[in-house]
């Protein structure tokens, strides 16, 4: 029972991470018509979000160590600490949270940054055109991301009151001995209430009406004289957002490195496939129930039954609902 | 300079001593005595066979140098997960040729001992060199080091970071007839079963790490714990947790679980909470690179570290350790043990010197893969100069058994047999107390060679290693 619980919650966690990263995925194709494969490469730029704001944050008064005479070797000390002591040592501490605020409005400016300076030229195009040319610039931005930061993964801790473990197994009634991670619980939460939030947006909101209304036939709100284009570019905007949220969140997680954009596309793409393409809420349920199958494969008594099953537990269901459902569990014919 | 084996200018000579020894004797026929007979016979003889001779000891060996230069092959991760320690060798390298050729301090040729290089190259040729990347991809590895040879005339393959990569990359060298000097790659199986007579390890390996890492796991934890490992799932993850199994048994530790991760899983959460209720009191992470970083990171948030389980604080053990790495993982790295090759604080003359060097040129101070790839570049280049010539059967014979000191692990040997150094290995922990941003590895105890060292033929370990004429 413990087991079961855990392997839910991870799968859970896991998923919040896949459906965020969907979601945006299937909301630029349900609109744009384009296959985003620099989406993955905006997930990667929400967590260097992080870690600039965590580079600032602890921009340090540098005392060098005299023993070291061949190099430069510095004991460092963050200014903040030094000018507000045990304040700013919180601060610094709270970095993951605070680039939350700063993730959005630069996530936002990099999405349309994009879709204005780039991948609106490739509306018309074919779609293996689109495909290259986002999968290039996916590759431009990892390799811009790579030269200013390393190949390594930075370490980019949660807050320390968040650090550790809650236990779950108490409030549950299943012993003190089963815990799971704060900062997980917190990145659960936080994924439910964006994707929320996005649905809030599109279902109860005029611009958000007028974009499903777009989804549905483009042509015809662009009669009624209404710019579907402009809506669509912020579209994309928010679409960068909920991936780069997606990113800044999971740094604790997983410390960022160049690369994680890319590992976590390919997932995002069978989600939405599972999901349906330009399904919202398949994207999200797909994404979960992904997770969920994934954590649960990787069960030693699965794994011993089925050995390797948790490394192709996700691609065999999108076999399986290709073959039986091609439009994706939610997608429309 | 002395003479190539079975250049043209030596069967030349050979070919006028055969020649006057000839005529000699056919000058002296008409008064042909016994003994005169004999010599032009076995003169004849040799005459007659002579071009089979050449033929059989006289093989152009694959990118025999004819200019002024001669070309390493520096086959390094330059894209990927470790291509922050593939620059780092690549540095190394380049350095390596500069103190070759004369340039800069001169680093490790001041210690090494003994030592034939002069810095002014290597048998009176300037190294020059070429790049490849391995992207730490086995096929894409043997591409560029297949490329180097075929198009750029590389004499010498080495490097790399994946014990995967350097098994690839061994077994083309050897069917080319080119030496592979191997970089960072910590697998058993390199020197072991998939030794190859062209290929060279100076890295120590996971049965090294878990001789020395064993006495201080009993002193540290006791000698009453149950072992749950998670293996990174490919060649250097099943040696490694074969050979932690290994001694950590004869302690009389038990192993509970032992459970295989896909290579680069990003999220281990589902490997890591069976590991809570498992009964297990230590997490052995037989990871690498962001493997490592990303599951201790994560098992650390799981409380593991904060956990008691039968009667004892819980442990993680990383076998193998790298100070690059272990920056990824930030806090989380403090106070656990493991082992490495080389740590840049060493205090003997050769890991100063080369420390000093790296630290002059780069300002920071070099990775233990640094340390590996450099010593390989200078140790091959020797065993040429030692040689007298490039033809890797001489090389090899240079290489196989030697002897030096002074390049930062105390005495080491190349053992013949497998073409494995055998030295100390440094068992080290996470520092706690960092006096800055490179002092991240406490180094608690130099293994000497001798506790390390086991047999060649040592079950499970041997393998041939072929000859030196596979070309």
């Amino acid at each position: 029972m413990d087991a079961i619980l855990i392997q839910i919650l991870n799968g859970l966690d896991k998923g919040g991470a896949y459906a965020l990263i969907a979601l945006g995925l299937t909301l630029v194709f349900g609109t744009l018509g384009v296959v985003n494969f620099a989406h993955g490469a905006l997930f990667m730029l929400g967590a260097f979000v992080s870690v600039t704001v965590q580079n600032i944050l602890t921009i340090s008064r540098k005392v060098k160590d005299e023993s070291i005479t061949f190099f430069d070797a510095y004991k460092e000390t963050p200014y903040l600490e030094i000018w507000w002591g045990d304040t700013g040592a919180m601060i610094i501490d709270y970095a993951v949270p605070i680039s939350i605020f700063v993730a959005i409005p630069v996530m936002l400016l990099i999405g349309l940054a994009m879709e204005r300076g780039l991948i609106r030229f490739f509306y018309k195009r074919e779609d293996a055109d689109q495909i290259l040319v986002t999968f290039g610039l996916a590759i431009v931005i990892q390799e811009i991301v790579k030269a200013n930061y390393g190949a390594n993964p930075i370490p980019t801790p949660a807050p320390e009151v968040v650090a550790g473990s809650a236990p779950v197994g108490s409030w549950v009634g299943l012993g003190a001995d089963l815990v799971y991670p704060w900062w997980r619980m917190i990145y659960l939460s936080f994924a439910l209430t964006v994707i929320g939030a996005v649905f809030a947006f599109l279902h109860y909101t005029t611009f958000g009406m007028v974009v499903r209304a777009g989804m549905h036939d483009r042509e015809t709100v662009g009669l009624l004289g209404i710019n579907i284009e402009r809506r669509f570019t912020i579209v994309f905007g928010l679409a960068a957002v909920v991936a780069g949220l997606a990113g800044t969140m999971y740094t604790p997680i997983l410390p960022p490195d160049y690369h994680m954009g890319m590992d976590f596309l390919v997932l995002s793409f069978v989600v939405v496939v599972v999901g349906g393409m330009g399904s919202l809420a398949g994207a999200v349920a797909a994404g979960f129930l992904l997770g969920i199958l994934q954590s649960f494969a990787s069960m030693n008594e699965v794994k011993s039954i089925f050995p390797g099953i948790d490394q192709i537990i996700i691609y065999l269901v999108a076999v399986v609902v290709l073959l039986v459902r091609p439009r994706g569990l939610m997608g429309k014919d | 300079m002395a003479p190539e084996t079975g250049f043209p200018c030596e069967q030349f000579y050979y070919h006028e001593e055969v020649d006057k020894v000839m005529s000699d004797d056919i000058k002296n026929f008409s008064t042909l005595s016994r003994r005169g007979f004999l010599k032009t016979s076995v003169a004849g003889a040799m005459a007659a066979s002579a071009p089979a001779f050449f033929v059989n000891n006289a093989y152009a060996y694959t990118n025999a140098p004819k200019g002024s230069t001669v070309t390493f092959g520096f086959n390094v991760p330059q894209t990927g997960a470790y291509a922050d320690e593939g620059a780092d060798e690549l540095r190394a390298y380049r350095l390596a040729v500069k103190h070759i050729n004369g340039e800069g301090d001169g680093g490790m040729l001041n210690t090494m001992r003994p030592a034939a290089l002069k810095g002014d190259g290597v048998n009176g040729k300037k190294v020059d060199f070429v790049t490849g990347d391995t992207q730490t991809k086995s096929d894409a590895a043997r591409a560029s080091a297949k490329r180097m040879i075929e198009k750029d005339g590389a004499i010498m393959i080495t490097g790399g970071s994946s014990s995967g990569v350097a098994i690839a990359v061994q077994s083309l060298c050897h069917e080319q007839g080119i030496i592979f000097m191997a970089g960072l790659t910590h697998s058993n199986d390199t020197t072991g079963k998939d030794r190859r007579k062209y290929g060279f390890r100076h890295f120590f390996n996971t049965e090294m790490s878990g001789a020395a890492l064993a006495p201080i796991l009993e002193k540290e934890f006791g000698n009453d714990r149950v072992a749950y490992h998670l293996t990174a799932d490919y060649t250097w993850g099943w040696s490694q947790e074969g050979s932690i199994k290994k001694y950590t048994e004869a302690l009389g530790w038990k192993t509970g679980d032992a459970v295989r991760t896909p290579l680069g899983a990003g999220d281990f959460s589902q490997y890591i909470t069976p590991v809570l209720n498992s009964g297990a009191d230590v997490l052995v992470l037989n990871h690498y690179g962001k493997d490592m970083v990303n599951s201790l990171t994560q098992s650390v948030q799981f409380g593991l570290r904060d956990k008691q389980v039968n009667g004892q604080d819980f442990q993680i053990v990383v076998p193998l350790f790298s100070r690059l790495m272990a920056q990824g993982a930030g806090d989380n790295i403090k106070g656990i043990y493991g082992s490495t090759n080389w740590n840049w604080s060493l205090q003997d003359e050769g890991s100063k010197a080369f420390v000093k060097s790296f630290g002059a040129e780069y300002g920071f101070p070099p990775s233990q893969a640094a340390h590996t790839c450099y010593v390989q570049a200078l140790l091959y280049a020797d065993a040429c100069q030692r040689a007298g010539t490039f033809d890797p059967c001489g090389v090899i014979e240079a290489l196989e058994g030697h002897k030096f000191d002074g390049m930062g692990n105390g005495p080491v040997e190349y053992r013949q047999e497998d073409h494995q150094c055998f030295k100390d290995v440094l068992v080290v922990r996470g520092n706690e107390q960092p006096a800055s941003q490179f002092d991240l590895l406490k180094v608690v105890e130099v293994t000497p060679r001798s506790k390390v060292e086991y047999s060649p033929t040592m079950d499970g370990y041997s393998g041939n290693l072929g000859s030196c004429q596979a070309a």
